[in-house]
């Protein structure tokens, strides 16, 4: 369940989310005042270089999302086809007992998914799985972040097992997940 | 509460089309800045015949055609009172601009936790291209809040 009153500032969260060396990119919708990436790093576009190899424990380099506003939420609801009014009608929002809108699910998983083909092609993603532990509330800033747990054959496949979550700028998790990604080349 | 002889239940299709235009909508929609899902040069260098549709687009013809509505009609369940609680996809083979995707749902199962309180409703679909190969799997999770 959407954990509605667990929104209590927790400061310490974010920055204990796990980056080494990889540098942050940024969303392409990016509001006047918005960081920019902090480090320098020596993989920009995070791909694996045949010198380095997907290995457990490796931080996928992460995806900063601005905060979440309304103009986003309207613009997912068009896009994906999710009109549920609970995410761009406040009146409907507050009758159906919230404070107001809060984002799509699917569009958070959907920055989900941009972490990982980022870091690898699409065309080698297997599989991706989400729980959504908490909502994602106006003005949540949103970081995307994923660790390479496993590496497992399947279908004779070499693929990375991931974890994958999108946490707030109070260090709660909203979403939780796993990928898999086929990490050697495969005609698909 | 909802009537689990829903359970096993096969509803119908839903079609879609993937348009260049819409595909490059939801692009921009999730801050995509990655352009081989929008610039057609850039698709066709990493390989694909077309803009690829990205890994959540296919959620989304259910929602076009209305049968995501029309399951909550189906259970009874007020839209109000639904929330996603989990999802999943499979992938077997890209879907580009251009190809026509049926979507396929079951009912799989139906069941409730808290003494009622929390209902859930796991439907499974199967995603095919117009050449009637599996594109993908989807499995969604709702959760209905019972007050």
């Amino acid at each position: 369940m959407p954990a509605i009153h667990a929104d209590e500032a927790r400061p310490a969260g974010i920055h204990s989310a796990g980056v080494r060396s990889a540098g942050v990119r940024s969303a392409g919708i990016r509001p006047a005042g918005m960081c920019s990436a902090p480090a320098p790093s020596d993989q920009p576009d995070g791909q694996p270089k045949p010198t380095d190899p997907v290995h457990v424990g490796q931080q996928l380099p992460p995806l900063l999302l601005p905060p979440v506003n309304r103009t986003m939420l309207a613009l997912f609801a068009g896009a994906s086809g999710d009109h549920n009014p609970i995410h761009i009608d406040i009146d409907f929002a507050r009758r159906a007992g919230m404070p107001d809108v809060f984002a799509q699910g699917m569009l958070g998983m959907a920055w989900l998914c941009r972490l990982v083909t980022t870091w690898l092609p699409q065309r080698q993603l297997r599989q991706v799985d989400a729980r959504f532990v908490g909502i994602t509330h106006l003005g949540h800033q949103i970081r995307c972040v994923g660790e390479v747990t496993e590496i497992v054959t399947i279908d004779d496949e070499r693929c990375a097992r991931l974890t994958i979550r999108t946490v707030n700028q109070y260090g709660q998790t909203r979403i939780a997940g796993e990928a898999v990604v086929a990490v050697e080349t495969s005609e698909r | 509460m909802i009537d689990r002889k829903f359970i096993g239940q096969r509803l119908p299709s839903s079609e879609m089309t993937l348009e260049r235009g819409r595909l490059r909508f939801f692009a921009q929609a999730i801050g995509e800045t990655d352009p081989v899902y929008t610039d057609l040069a850039a698709a066709r260098a990493a390989g694909y015949r077309d803009l690829p549709c990205p890994p959540t687009f296919l959620f989304g013809a259910e929602l076009d055609s209305g049968q995501s509505m029309a399951l909550l009609d189906l259970l009874e369940v007020p839209i109000e009172r639904i929330l996603h609680g989990e999802q999943r996809f499979i992938y077997d083979r890209p879907a580009v601009a251009g190809d026509t995707i049926t979507v396929t749902p079951t009912i799989t199962d139906i069941y409730d936790k808290k003494g009622g309180a929390l209902e859930f409703i796991v439907k499974t679909m199967e995603v095919h291209n117009q050449h009637g190969e599996r594109v993908a799997e989807m499995r969604t999770v709702i959760v209905v809040r019972n007050h």
